[in-house]
């Protein structure tokens, strides 16, 4: 068997008195796609910032692709990482956000090569070429040259995925990429996504798109209260939940 | 498949005066009024200023290229500018300070902030010029240790350097606020995407925090700047030959007073009406990404686009 390209083990975070993650283990195989549904306030979206480290988690571990995130074992001991190398760890993971987060100062070209220019180092002409084929790819060719604010919120959601496709992440991290969408913008987001989840991407997908879940998901992740409570199959996990709590949890969408 | 026929449309003879496309604005006739008005008195006062003797707008015509005043002009452009440049520069980290979660980096920026702004402008400049008074010698020194390098005030403190040091000083603590004004208005979660994306806290700064706040950021400064073309006229107490002084120094010796008040008075007017012109050309240019200015500037960034790609 492969190595997971994700281990979180134990992980604990608190908010103050208030415990959001109170232990989560979960490994994730390389071109896996996970999808985390849980009630809102379960904490699916501090697990998703703690892996890149916009979060300090307080207790237990995260490794990404071999890599401890935040620190280091030297000789035994384990030392915090200094800023630097933090960075470059989160280079291995593109993010997608709900509110879509676009630099609404750049283009949507400026967007998509500024990291890979910027952080990665890439040469710019390549990195422009790289870009082109990732907004071709999300249909957006035509809006190259376009500001974010001139852009409807499912476009802007296709130009974040482009973005986060474009530094070659190790993991995909999406947060409610459709939750900040009207409804008949969701369809075109989603599509995007199942695309890239049939190309082997490694996904971790925090959504209440059951249906998204059901068809391009490998694994299904159900967490509340800050454990995760439930996890397998999507034909197993949304069809007969053994949880009470996934099951009250799974009505609400039938 | 049949659809149901449509109900007949009801036209009416008046129909084709209706379209809008051929609308007359109707005479304003409240506002033609209100111009009217303000045109009869404008120009009347205009008129009797133009013609009042007392002004002596010939004794104007005759100095406002006068090589003194034209020294003290260049004085004051350049005292601003340089002032205004270390301002902002030294703004930068104080506001910076300001937000930092370390509370040495805070205290320290609080409390040049607390100082430089709490005192008038007058009384730091008078200070600084007489610095020697206070510090005969000033020394590079280790705390409670010897010195390592000492020179001498009254020769390191002229009234050039006091004018800087002065201006300078005291406009880092305005800038200061308005820079930390700036970066606060760009949402948090910016900050984290760009660091999501592996950028280091100054990249993120640079490329993303800061082209963001100067929209903020620029209409203030604009008005600082002119505020300190103005301000500069201060450093004539500590003689420095500033566009004020030079003017100062000409009537002191003609009796000319207003007219040459009038100079300077035109001049600074002059400096001011460019710097707007200026500023509201930055301010487009750092709004180009809203959707409001968008259609108008996308076409020039389509070629920025293709020339970076060069
Ligand atoms: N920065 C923060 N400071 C304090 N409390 C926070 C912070 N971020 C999240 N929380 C708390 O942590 C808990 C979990 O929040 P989280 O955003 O992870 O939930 P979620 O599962 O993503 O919910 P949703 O489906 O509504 O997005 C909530 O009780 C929230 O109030
Ligand atoms: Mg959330």
């Amino acid at each position: 068997m492969t190595s997971p390209i994700l281990r979180a083990r134990n992980l604990h975070k608190s908010f103050g008195n208030n415990e959001v993650l109170k232990g989560i283990d979960l490994d994730v195989a390389p071109s896996e796609v996970v999808a985390i549904l849980g009630p809102s306030g379960s904490g699916k979206s501090t697990f998703l910032r703690c892996i890149n480290r916009l979060e300090h988690i307080d207790k237990g571990f995260i490794e990404v692709d071999g890599e401890q995130i935040g620190y280091q074992l030297k000789n035994g001991k384990l030392v915090a990482l200094p800023n630097a190398a933090i960075a470059r760890q989160r280079g291995k993971m593109g993010m997608v956000f709900q509110s879509f987060n676009l630099f609404p100062h750049m283009t949507v070209l400026q967007n998509v090569i500024e990291a890979p220019v910027g952080v990665h180092r890439v040469n710019k002409a390549e990195a422009i070429e790289t870009a082109r084929e990732l907004i071709a790819k999300v249909g957006l060719s035509e809006k190259l040259n376009a500001y974010p604010g001139q852009l409807s919120g499912g476009q802007q959601q296709r130009v974040a995925i482009a973005r986060a496709l474009a530094i070659k992440p190790k993991i995909l991290l999406f947060d409610e990429p459709t939750s900040a969408l009207d409804p008949e913008l969701v369809g075109e987001v989603l599509a995007t996504m199942r695309d890239l989840a049939s190309q082997g991407l490694t996904m971790i997908v925090v959504t209440h798109e059951i249906g998204f879940a059901r068809e391009a998901a490998d694994r299904v992740v159900f967490m509340d209260g800050g454990y995760v409570i439930e996890q397998g199959k999507p034909e197993d996990v949304l069809v007969k939940p053994q949880h009470a709590r996934t099951q009250a949890f799974l009505s609400r969408f039938i | 498949m049949k659809t149901a026929p449509l109900p007949e449309l009801q036209d009416s003879p008046e129909d084709s005066l209706r379209d809008v496309a051929g609308a007359h604005l109707p005479l304003p006739k409240s506002k033609i009024i209100l111009w009217v008005i303000v045109l009869l008195f404008g120009s009347d006062f205009a008129l009797t200023v133009a013609t009042n003797k007392n002004f002596g707008w010939p004794t104007v015509g005759q100095y406002f290229f006068n090589e003194t005043v034209l020294q003290g002009l260049w004085v004051t452009l350049w005292l601003a500018v340089v002032s205004m440049l270390i301002g902002v520069v030294l703004g930068l980290p104080i506001a910076i300070g300001r937000m930092s979660k370390d509370p040495l980096a805070r205290g320290l920026s609080n409390a040049y902030v607390w100082i430089f702004r709490g005192t008038p402008l007058l009384v730091q400049l008078i200070i600084w010029y007489n610095l020697s008074f206070l510090f005969p010698k000033i020394a590079l020194k280790i705390p409670f240790g010897p010195s390592l390098v000492q020179w001498d005030a009254n020769a390191l403190i002229t009234p050039i350097t006091a004018a800087i040091i002065g201006l300078a000083l005291n406009e880092a603590a305005y800038m200061a606020e308005i820079i930390r004004g700036g970066l606060l208005s760009v949402p948090r979660g910016q900050r984290e995407t760009a660091e999501a994306f592996g950028m280091k806290p100054m990249r993120a700064l640079w490329r993303i925090i800061i082209p963001q706040a100067m929209k903020t950021i620029v209409p203030p400064t604009g008005n600082q700047f002119i505020n300190m073309i103005k301000a500069t006229s201060l450093v004539s107490v500590i003689a420095m030959a500033d566009l004020l002084y030079s003017v100062q120094s000409i009537y002191n010796r003609t009796f000319e007073v207003i007219p040459l008040l009038m100079v300077a008075v035109l001049w600074y007017l002059l400096i001011t009406s460019i710097l707007s012109y200026a500023q509201s050309h930055i301010e487009r240019y750092y709004s180009r990404g809203d959707s409001m200015h968008a259609a108008r500037s996308t076409s020039d960034d389509a070629k920025t686009t293709e020339e970076d790609a060069k």
